[in-house]
């Protein structure tokens, strides 16, 4: 079958591609500048506690060496020690990463339902005041910072009306036992502002595509038979945009997940995001490269997904012959 | 009452620019068969989408086009969409781009009959089935769940022409329907059109810049130039007593037997020269 072949071949690309990225995650964390046992030790330890250091870390021993024994670790979920605080370092990711998770996995749907109507009008009505304006509020959108949208917000929904938080985080299940209020209402300023900018550059996307579509033949065909112009659109529209809309929400949910940690600064919530830049101020690789290469491997399980969705949607890339 | 009524039509796209249709009047009367002749450029689609109500937004139009005596110029979406596909068809000239390529074959044919009828999922593909049988498809039951992408450009025509057929309309308006198309599947699909068209006992307006397949499908003939009509009459007239030079032009140009062989081959502006603008 040409679907078996093609997830296939699609899982080899992303394991090849995975260890590819382990080298590169690794080399360029190694060409980090200052050396992580003069910097915890501060510059009053003598270079014989220094040393002590390096060899209890295993910094003397050679790259290659430390590369295979880290990859090792990867393959058994071992991603090493901090060394700062000793910890393991999926102990340090995992709360952060579910911090972060729950931010992106409550924007990105959100964003995706709150673009396809907005880029629908928006293509439709590209000749009239409602697509102008629709088109306008997106440029405004995708061109606004999202610090930026996100201080805006809390000075008007925290300072002057107080009606939310204006940061901080509250876990669902914390110990004042299950609290969706405090959860939600922690979380609904830091969503928005990922929300506004997201949906505003899909929505432009889905716009572009929509249009796009709008000039096929077969758009004409479905209207001859007696669709009417927005249900031709919608029956026969909407699938062929969604091949060229999902290859951008792909890219935006990496994106978004970079967006989370300027979002998670302004809003100070303990996400991935803070803990990457405390790890990489004080030098603590092993953090680094974990988070990197955490990151690494959602990046490349969203671009396999979305090559399976593309298959799923175009029967073209489903058959042999095709074209 | 004529089936399809067309009086000073005007199309435009855009301020200023020269109208793509010029006071176009004709008449369709139930049954007959018009055809439509001209370069590419000369109004003929412009027209054809006009009578649909498809043509784009910027296009603005004046003039009357009544069907069966509805007025079609300014009427709503909806109104529209109840007539196409049931009363008014149309097939369009580029069979490659002319389906969805994510929907399989057999249920663009069910849309027509889902949009105007009420009809059960197995009746329904029963009379899918039938009519691409009917057009002349080799093993419908398979065609119906293939993709427009598994076909090739006639078997897609023909896909286009059951769409067009399904309901048994009374004016089927075919813009170029066999242009696109491989010369021995032309002569396939013209006959094949001409049966249905006779079956069905449907008018035509039957859009073409050739002048043999217009002589084969038609009784009556308009020749545009500009967008503006400069002749027509029956076809027989037409083709031997020809009055507008353009269309002496067009004859001589498409009667290659009667070229003297080693000599230029005949062209339109050796006739007509005012055309070329």
């Amino acid at each position: 079958m040409a679907v078996a072949q093609t997830i296939v071949r699609r899982v080899g690309v992303f394991v090849l591609s995975l260890l590819g990225a382990t080298v590169v995650v690794f080399l360029i964390v190694q060409a980090l500048p200052g050396d992580v046992a003069q910097a915890t030790l501060g510059m009053a330890a003598t270079p014989e506690q220094v040393e002590a250091l390096r060899e209890r870390w295993g910094l003397n021993r050679p790259a290659w060496a430390r590369y295979v024994s880290w990859l090792g670790g990867l393959f058994q979920g071992d991603l090493g020690q901090s060394y700062l605080t000793g910890q393991s370092v999926s102990g340090q990711i995992g709360p952060r990463l579910a911090v972060t998770c729950q931010l992106v996995g409550l924007s990105m749907p959100i964003a995706v339902l709150a673009s396809v109507p907005t880029g629908l009008v928006a293509a439709m009505w590209r000749r009239r005041w409602q697509g102008v304006v629709t088109s306008a509020l997106s440029q405004i959108g995708m061109a606004a910072p999202i610090f930026f949208v996100g201080i805006v917000l809390v000075v008007v929904f925290a300072v002057r009306l107080n009606w939310l938080p204006a940061n901080g985080y509250n876990p669902l299940l914390g110990p004042a036992g299950f609290d969706l209020a405090g959860w939600g209402s922690h979380l609904v300023l830091p969503v928005a502002s990922l929300v506004i900018v997201q949906a505003s550059l899909l929505s432009r996307y889905v716009r572009n595509g929509f249009v796009e579509v709008l000039a096929e033949d077969y758009l004409r065909t479905a209207r001859a038979v007696g669709w009417t112009k927005w249900r031709a659109l919608v029956r026969h529209g909407l699938r062929n945009a969604a091949l060229s809309i999902v290859t951008v929400i792909a890219l935006q949910i990496s994106a978004m997940l970079v967006g989370a940690i300027i979002v998670e600064q302004v809003f100070a919530l303990p996400g991935l995001g803070s803990l990457l830049l405390q790890a990489v101020a004080s030098r603590d690789l092993p953090v680094v490269r974990g988070i990197a290469i955490l990151l690494v491997v959602v990046v490349l399980a969203i671009s396999l997904v979305a090559d399976l969705v593309y298959v799923l949607i175009d029967p073209r890339l489903r058959s042999r012959e095709a074209q | 009452m004529s089936l399809l009524e067309v009086n000073h039509l005007n199309v435009w796209f855009g301020r200023g620019r020269r109208p793509a249709v010029r006071d176009l009047s004709f008449t369709i009367e139930p049954g007959q068969r018009l055809g439509l002749i001209g370069q590419s450029g000369s109004g003929k689609s412009v027209t054809a989408l006009a009578v649909m109500g498809l043509l784009a937004e910027n296009a603005q139009v004046t003039g009357s086009v009544r069907f069966d005596g509805r007025r079609l110029l300014g009427a709503k979406e909806a109104e529209l969409a109840q007539l196409r596909g049931r009363d008014l068809t149309m097939v369009f000239q580029e069979p490659m781009t002319a389906l969805d390529p994510t929907m399989k074959v057999g249920r663009q044919v069910a849309e027509v009959i889902r949009l105007h009828e009420e009809s059960s999922g197995r009746e329904t593909r029963r009379r899918v089935i039938e009519m691409l049988d009917r057009v002349g498809l080799p093993n419908p039951g398979r065609i119906t769940d293939a993709f427009p992408h598994q076909l090739s450009g006639g078997q897609r025509q023909r896909v286009v022409l059951a769409m067009a057929l399904m309901l048994g309309p009374r004016l089927i308006i075919a813009d170029e329907p066999t242009t696109a198309l491989d010369v021995t599947v032309q002569a396939q699909v013209l006959e094949l059109l001409d049966a249905q068209l006779a079956a069905h006992q449907a008018a035509c307006l039957f859009i073409s810049h050739d002048l043999a397949v217009v002589a084969r499908v038609c009784q009556q003939v308009m020749v545009m130039l500009d967008g503006a009509v400069v002749e027509s009459g029956p076809v027989r007239q037409v083709l031997s007593q020809p009055v507008h030079p353009y269309t002496q032009g067009l004859i001589a140009t498409a009667r290659l037997d009667l070229a003297t062989p080693g000599a230029r081959l005949p062209t339109v502006e050796d006739f007509y020269a005012g055309g070329q603008r």
